[in-house]
């Protein structure tokens, strides 16, 4: 699903190059779950970005599904990554002034979906995390755990091909954190492909395969088994 | 996804009352101040141009030569005999006009406004319309025409055709009888340089006085022509002008030579600032000023709105960024923006328009100024719409080119924003400085101009000095101005035919052998005593009854004395037999010093009294009041006058009112001026708040690093200050010039007037200072006290 070659990106300043990838080579099938980990620095926030059509590359080459996104115009990535890719974050981000069913609808509204079909979807994916019971509640009535399975709830409502998740874990405690890997990997096994970010073992414990990543470059590869 | 972003805007307008209050507070403000000067502005140029054809249409103004800067609105009655020989004119229409006159009807007496005297040309040119009845009988004698207003008012459910209406009092007429009722007429267009109530007859009562004109040179009716297209107006007034040439009553008593005009009738109520005017123009408002006024407000709001705006996006990114995140364009999010700012418009006008409702009576009021929104007429809507779409492409325009210029969804996300416009915003904040400083200091400058010309020495004192307007002449004045000088509250009583700021009458000079005209005003000798103008040359017979002869200024003076030398080669020269035929012997008997009979704005010029005691003086009854009581004072003038004038109106008016009315403009220029600048200054104070707030949100981290390092709260806002001092001086080296350069053009209108004095310009810097650091240092004073822990965590 994802091929990516000899990626590099650099941030330049005006005196100062800074490599934050350095000749990366990733692939990911449909279907995996890859957890990637390395110290804060390493790169793999920028990797996790560039996977996501949020930034591009400065060179090499990136296959999407079998098409070259890697030069891929602000526009067309905007294209590209509705309702194929879904996005978890460290912090949630939530926006605080709609409601959880608003929250999860907002993937939708951007595909153009039919209202009534919006609402299947919003009412089976918020039931299926065990949050049905509060659609009318404001992200700020929630708490931590409630708050990621929304963002999760988002993520995948417009059941999309990638998940990619950025510390999902980081800003919970162990128990809802265990709650929210214990959903990942349910959605995994449904079929969704994931890349996750993650600083903690016990989380790349559920991923297939974990990359290790430092100064930019990946320094080894593990599967399970 | 309309109502999505409907529900997700509301919300937001809840969660942050406080933000939106006064973002939606600014926009009121500029929205209100635009839509109230450009819809005053409207419905002034649109005075008259309701009537057919008014391109054509003109007002005769015929003026005695000399006296040109003073013409009157009505003109010499020889239009309908003159018009019969000039074929270009299509109609031709006289008409009296009273203000107010008296009336009994239902056997009751009442003062009644608006009566006119008409034919059926001016129902013609002035599409007179009717209710009831038939207009072609106004050419029948004595018969009236009455308008809806004063039907509903006297005849609720009655037919009022066929009742009679005595007409009791008309401008300089009295006793013209019973004029009967044929029918009710629409109402006058509010929009029109004149008011019927009453439409009378020309014929019957007044037929004697309209068959009279002709001959005789008074300007007792307004005379409209109206022209058949492609016809100059320069060309009927040449015509005119040889008719009266030609005409026996160019040889009659009075001026010789006349000056005609034709005056568009769109341009009388802009432009026209005639004596004796149907209803007050609107000449000595400044239209312009109006209208730069009401766009600079209407920019500054949008701006501070824009400002406003933005620095909330800076916060927002983070939600933006994540829409983008799951596919939504930049074109979505600039479309759910402005979208926003739409709602915020429509809010904003809906409260300024209701505003407006509420606060019309006194904005009439404090500007003296007519101002009605007419909401079946486009321009309202127009000027709406305008505003909206101005608002939304500044929003677009800033938005894309501030946050979406060249900033990626991940900048967004991870807030790492930079601001390569702000120069922009900076120059922005500039420019909103250089223009509250130019109000401010115009302000200034009008007060001061202001204070300088009311505290003028005008050549007389014009404290406690009472003037009654008396219209009976058939019992002599003197008998009540003898009973007055016995009062103990009253000085002295003196008569004059004319008052200050009354159309004088002008003197040829020719008689005493130099060119020119002099104002002349007719009084007696009481009156200078009254005035306090003294005498500084003074050649009065002590043993003479009676005073009579003329006083002269110093100004004409000194020109007769450059001519004759003397004052005895003066006589001799009057005495001889080269005075004009109907002119005789002018014996001067006094010089009084220079001093100012109409305005400030005209500088001082040759002037006469004409001294004596015949009854015509009487006309102003001038009254000078010890200091004191005046209550009581008035008391007595009015018990007095009831005794010796028991059938006439108490109407009096006091003169230094009258001087102040002289500055009308000048007063209402600097309302304008203060209430403009003050929201002028209340609107920047939200931009430069905006402005602040967006500089603090870019250096939070700065802010948290200098604080984590012992700076104090002071010196971060010394800090955040600093810049705007920088920028409020380059706005204080833009703004003085431009504002010294408008003062002093605005100054050249006054023969007298004060120095542009340097502090006015320090001031108004200083004053702009003050709002800017304290706008500043409340918005820095937040942005410094904060945890910085809580500052550096964003990163």
């Amino acid at each position: 699903m994802i091929k990516i070659e000899k990626l590099t990106k650099v941030f330049r300043t005006e005196e100062v190059e800074t490599y934050a990838l350095n000749g990366v080579d990733v692939h990911v099938k449909g279907g995996e779950f890859v957890a990637v980990m390395g110290p804060s620095g390493c790169g793999k926030s920028t990797l996790l970005n560039i996977i996501g059509l949020l930034d591009n590359p400065t060179e090499g080459k990136y296959v999407f599904n079998g098409d070259d996104v890697s030069k891929l115009k602000e526009k067309n990535r905007t294209q590209f990554r509705k309702g194929n890719i879904g996005f978890i974050f460290q912090s949630f981000n939530l926006i605080d002034e709609l409601s959880v069913y608003d929250n999860v609808e907002l993937p939708l509204l951007y595909l153009k979906m039919k209202a009534s079909e919006r609402k299947e979807r919003v009412e089976a994916v918020l039931k299926r995390m065990k949050i049905g019971h509060r659609t009318k509640h404001f992200p700020q009535q929630l708490s931590g755990g409630q708050q990621q399975r929304v963002a999760i709830a988002r993520a995948v409502v417009a059941n999309p091909k990638l998940i990619l998740a950025d510390e999902p874990t980081g800003n919970l405690d162990s128990k809802n954190g265990i709650e929210v890997m214990n959903l990942l990997s349910e959605l995994n096994q449904e079929g969704a492909t994931i890349v996750m970010v993650t600083h903690s073992e016990r989380d790349a414990g559920f991923a297939h395969r974990t990359i290790n990543m430092l100064d930019g470059e990946i320094i080894f590869e593990k599967s399970k088994e | 996804m309309i109502w999505h972003n409907l529900k997700f805007i509301i919300r937001r307008i809840f969660n942050e009352k406080f933000f939106y209050g006064i973002n939606i507070f600014g926009l009121v403000i500029g929205i209100f101040s635009f839509l109230v000067l450009f819809v005053y502005v409207a419905n002034e140029k649109s005075f008259d141009k309701h009537f057919t054809d008014y391109k054509n249409i003109y007002r005769v103004v015929s003026t005695p030569k000399g006296l040109e800067s003073q013409a009157w609105a009505r003109s010499l009655g020889i239009i309908n005999k003159a018009a019969a020989t000039i074929p270009k004119i299509e109609e031709a229409t006289q008409f009296s006009y009273c203000k107010l006159g008296s009336i009994k009807i239902n056997d009751i007496s009442v003062k009644q406004k608006y009566i006119m005297s008409v034919d059926t040309s001016f129902i013609n040119m002035f599409l007179v319309e009717s209710e009831i009845g038939d207009l072609s009988e106004i050419s029948n004698p004595n018969t009236a025409f009455i308008s809806e207003d004063f039907a509903e008012k006297y005849f609720k459910d009655e037919n009022p055709i066929g009742k009679f209406i005595e007409i009791e009092a008309l401008q300089y007429l009295r006793d013209l009888g019973l004029y009967e009722i044929r029918g009710v007429v629409k109402n006058t267009n509010p929009k029109t340089h004149f008011n019927y109530q009453i439409l009378i007859s020309q014929k019957g009562a007044l037929s004697k006085r309209y068959t009279s004109l002709p001959d005789r040179k008074t300007q007792w009716v307004y005379n409209y022509v109206k022209l058949k297209n492609d016809v100059s107006p320069k060309y009927i007034a040449s015509n005119l002008l040889s008719y009266f040439n030609s005409s026996n009553l160019k040889q009659t008593r009075g001026p010789q030579d006349y000056t005609f005009n034709l005056i568009p009738i769109a341009d009388i109520h802009l432009k026209a600032d005639h004596r004796f005017e149907l209803e007050e123009s609107s000449s000595k408002i400044n239209i312009e000023l109006f209208i730069i006024i009401s766009m600079v407000i209407l920019v500054f709001s949008l701006l501070s709105f824009v400002s406003l705006t933005v620095a909330k996006l800076i916060k927002r990114s983070k939600e933006l960024g994540l829409k983008k995140s799951f596919g939504a364009s930049k074109i979505q999010l600039i479309g759910q923006i402005l979208f926003e700012v739409l709602i915020l418009c429509i809010i904003s006008i809906s409260v300024s328009l209701l505003f407006i409702e509420f606060i019309k009576p006194t904005i009439n009021n404090f500007f003296e100024i007519d101002f009605q929104i007419y909401y079946s007429e486009p321009i309202v809507y127009i000027s709406i719409i305008a505003v909206i779409a101005v608002c939304l492409v500044l929003t677009a325009l800033f938005v894309s080119l501030f946050l979406y210029g060249k900033t990626s969804t991940i900048d967004i996300l991870t807030e790492r924003i930079n601001f390569s416009g702000s120069m922009i915003l900076k120059s922005l904040l500039v420019f909103q400085l250089t223009v509250d400083i130019i109000l401010i200091s115009c302000t200034l400058m009008v007060n001061k101009q202001i204070r300088f010309i009311s505290d003028k020495s005008l050549g007389f004192d014009k404290e406690n000095v009472v003037v009654l307007h008396l219209k009976d002449h058939s019992k002599d004045a003197a008998i009540f101005a003898n009973e007055l000088e016995k009062q103990s509250c009253i000085a002295s009583v003196g008569f004059s035919a004319q008052h200050f700021g009354y159309p004088s009458q002008g003197l040829p000079l020719k008689g005493l052998g130099i060119d020119g005209t002099a104002e002349l005003v007719f009084a007696n000798y009481k009156y200078l005593q009254t005035m306090d103008i003294p005498l500084i040359k003074n050649w009065i017979i002590p043993s003479a009854d009676t005073v009579s002869g003329m006083v002269v200024n110093e100004h004409l003076y000194k020109r007769l004395m450059e001519k004759h030398g003397s004052i005895e080669a003066l006589n001799t020269f009057n005495l001889s037999p080269n005075v004009e035929p109907n002119q005789s012997g002018i014996n001067i008997i006094g010089v009084v010093n220079d001093f100012n009979y109409q305005s400030a704005h005209e500088e001082i010029g040759d002037f006469a009294f004409f001294i004596g005691e015949s009854q015509n003086r009487s006309r102003f009854i001038h009254i000078r009041i010890k200091p004191g009581n005046l209550n009581t004072s008035m008391k007595s003038i009015k018990e007095i006058w009831n005794i010796h004038y028991p059938d006439q109106e108490f109407n009096y008016f006091f003169i230094d009112e009258k001087i102040a009315q002289q500055y009308k403009s000048e007063i209402i220029l600097s309302r304008i001026l203060f209430v403009f600048s003050v929201l002028g200054i209340l609107i920047s104070i939200l931009g430069i708040g905006a402005l602040s707030l967006f500089i603090s949100q870019q250096r939070t981290k700065e802010i948290g690093i200098r604080k984590v390092n012992g700076a104090t709260v002071y010196e971060i806002i010394k800090m955040l200050n600093k810049d705007f001092i920088s920028w409020i001086a380059i706005a204080f080296v833009i703004a003085t010039p431009i504002s010294w350069y408008a003062m002093d053009k605005w100054l050249q209108n006054f023969a007298y007037k004060t120095e542009l004095s340097w502090w006015i310009f320090v001031l108004a810097g200083v004053l702009a200072l003050g709002i800017a650091l304290v706008t500043v240092s409340l918005q820095s004073w937040r942005a410094a006290r904060r945890n910085p822990v809580e500052a550096l965590r964003y990163e």
